[in-house]
């Protein structure tokens, strides 16, 4: 899987005693076993990738918030179509939840719409990542909730995500929490671990690496699931299915370029079958390097969502989840270019702070 | 950079290591086990699905839902015009409606060349139509409480989209939907060129509340 397992730890022990020849097959199966455990529990994997994904929701529902602004009561207020009354009624049969629905008081919802806002930009800056991370989960799929009618995919995917990050360490790099340990922590505290610290690392360790593999075993179930739904569409299979999308009004910021594209029926075929076969093999490409083909695709189809469909939001929550698959390695060279370019761009930065 | 944990597994005493992998244990068999229902819950059914119907819904819904369906298993191949009109009684006793009011050209216009619409553009009626089609037969009578539900929702949004065009206060509301079918792309040939033929469904008068709110 793409988790960074090339941190320069420690020296990587135990490494010489796999496998010596004539190993019984049980002998086998339990240092394998032994290998997922260690990976499973020495260190938090894909520390950046968690932590791209938390800047980046943290920042998107920003957006969402911000850019909602103006219809907010419409959307999620005491005077939605989607009253209050009907979002109790749909609550008591499904066990839904939101904290919007504990007053009608329009100041109430004003001071929750500024609690979320306030949440979002925490929760991007990396703040007391831990806690605020679960009052951002709570936070979306209270809005979540009470505007159902008004979601679509991606909300569903962010709400997952949020919930899943809230067992991860994504705090403990590029963040507000780390720079305050790096403040804390230079040299004055020795490492002297007791049962019970030992322990909570430990305990945040596995939490976060578990973590970690169900967000990707969840990107597969969703891409598996789009594709193998789609294999049973009819307009999928006769490759046309893009021309409806490509001509339905609530689709078409752009109508000329939308029958721009839509004029070219080979690209149009072509795209169906590449949509189906790229979402149905994603997740079998994921133990090999195929994933950084595919990535790519999903990542274009994804844009060209956001532009021609007018759904930007909803393409940058795909995009963003499928961040978790990339290694460490990546978001660190990210750095190190974005770095250098800011570093040439101004030379007077780059001498007081090298990083 | 990330502080390191350090190979903790080798360090730790005996009754500590027990205590961790427990703990490891714990945490890989939720993961395994809400993966799994998860995965039965999008699967289609099946008989250990079937067998575990409870337990699965128990535990996606609502907060791991999983709505995986845009554009699947097809694209709905057409365009919606919506309509609706206000009824009211006049001082003499008289009833009178107002003429059809287009409620959906609006969401159209505010998509068009716009990069980023609200959800009250992209999603409100057009949302609210598909699910009350999808609750509701041609004889337009909804039946059990979610039916109803997903009527009163396609009232209200019809009720605030009107009230500014109509003006005054009325009594009831009765919504028309016009469907036109996208044609199939043009292969070239001479064969089809006939147009699908719009269709319309005009609902029942509904009562609005009284201030036409």
């Amino acid at each position: 899987m793409a988790v960074d397992q090339t941190s320069p730890a420690y020296p990587a022990p135990e490494k010489a005693d796999v496998a010596p020849e004539g190993i019984t097959p049980a002998g086998r199966l339990r240092n394998r076993f032994d290998d997922v455990y260690r990976l499973l529990t020495r260190q938090p994997l894909s520390l950046y990738a968690t932590a791209v994904m938390r800047i980046g929701f943290g920042l998107l529902y920003t957006i969402m918030l911000v850019r909602e602004f103006p219809y907010r009561h419409q959307i999620w207020g005491p005077e939605s179509p989607w009253s209050p009354d009907l979002a109790r009624r749909m609550f008591d049969e499904y066990g839904l939840f939101s904290v919007l629905n504990l007053s009608d008081d329009p100041r109430y919802f004003e001071a929750c719409y500024a609690f979320a806002l306030i949440t979002a930009v925490v929760f991007m800056l990396g703040w007391r990542t831990r806690v605020v991370s679960l009052v951002f989960a709570l936070v979306m799929f209270s809005f979540y909730s009470r505007g159902v009618f008004m979601t679509d995919g991606g909300d569903n995917l962010a709400v997952l995500m949020s919930v899943y990050l809230c067992f991860t360490a994504c705090g403990r790099v590029w963040s507000l929490d780390a720079r305050r340990h790096r403040r804390h922590d230079d040299g004055s505290r020795p490492e002297k671990p007791g049962g019970i610290r030992i322990l909570r690392r430990f305990t945040v360790t596995v939490m976060h690496n578990c973590a970690l593999v169900v967000m990707m075993a969840q990107m597969c179930v969703l891409y598996g699931a789009a594709g193998l739904y789609k294999v049973q569409g009819n307009l999928w299979n006769d490759g046309t299915a893009l021309h409806y999308v490509l001509k339905t009004d609530s689709f078409r910021p752009w109508p000329a370029l939308s029958d721009f594209v839509d004029g070219h029926q080979v690209l149009i075929g072509i795209s169906c079958y590449l949509t189906v076969l790229v979402q149905v093999a994603f997740p079998f490409s994921l133990f090999s390097k195929l994933k950084y083909v595919l990535l790519p695709i999903l990542v274009g189809m994804h844009v060209g969502i956001a532009v021609l469909m007018a759904l930007p939001l909803f393409s940058a929550v795909m995009i963003l989840s499928d961040a978790v698959f990339l290694p460490d390695r990546f978001y660190r060279a990210v750095a190190r270019k974005g770095s250098a370019l800011i570093a040439a761009v101004s030379p007077r930065r780059a001498a007081t702070r090298p990083h | 950079m990330p502080q390191q944990d350090g190979d903790l597994d080798e360090a730790a005493p005996g009754g500590l290591r027990v205590t961790m992998g427990a703990i490891a244990g714990l945490c890989a068999a939720v993961a395994t086990a809400h993966m799994t229902l998860v995965f039965l819950h999008v699967a289609p059914s099946n008989p250990v699905s079937q067998r575990l119907q409870q337990p699965i819904h128990a535990w996606v819904n609502p907060l791991f839902e999983q709505n995986w369906l845009l554009f699947a298993p097809n694209p709905n191949a057409v365009n919606t015009q919506i309509f609706a009109r206000a009824g009211w009684m006049t001082e003499t006793g008289e009833g009178q409606t107002s003429d059809w009011i287009d409620i959906s050209s609006v969401d159209t216009a505010d998509t068009k060349h716009n990069p980023y619409p609200s959800r009250t553009t992209i999603a409100m009626l057009r949302r609210a139509w598909v699910s009350y089609m999808t609750s509701h037969g041609e004889d337009e009578v909804s039946r059990g409480e979610w039916a109803l539900m997903l009527a009163e929702y396609l009232r209200n949004i019809a009720v605030q989209r009107i009230s500014e065009h109509v003006g005054h206060p009325f009594q009831t509301v009765r919504i028309k939907v016009v469907t036109y079918p996208i044609a199939p792309p043009d292969t070239g040939g001479t064969a089809q060129t006939v147009r699908p033929e719009p269709y319309t469904r005009t609902l029942p008068w509904w009562n609005a509340t009284s201030d036409g709110s």
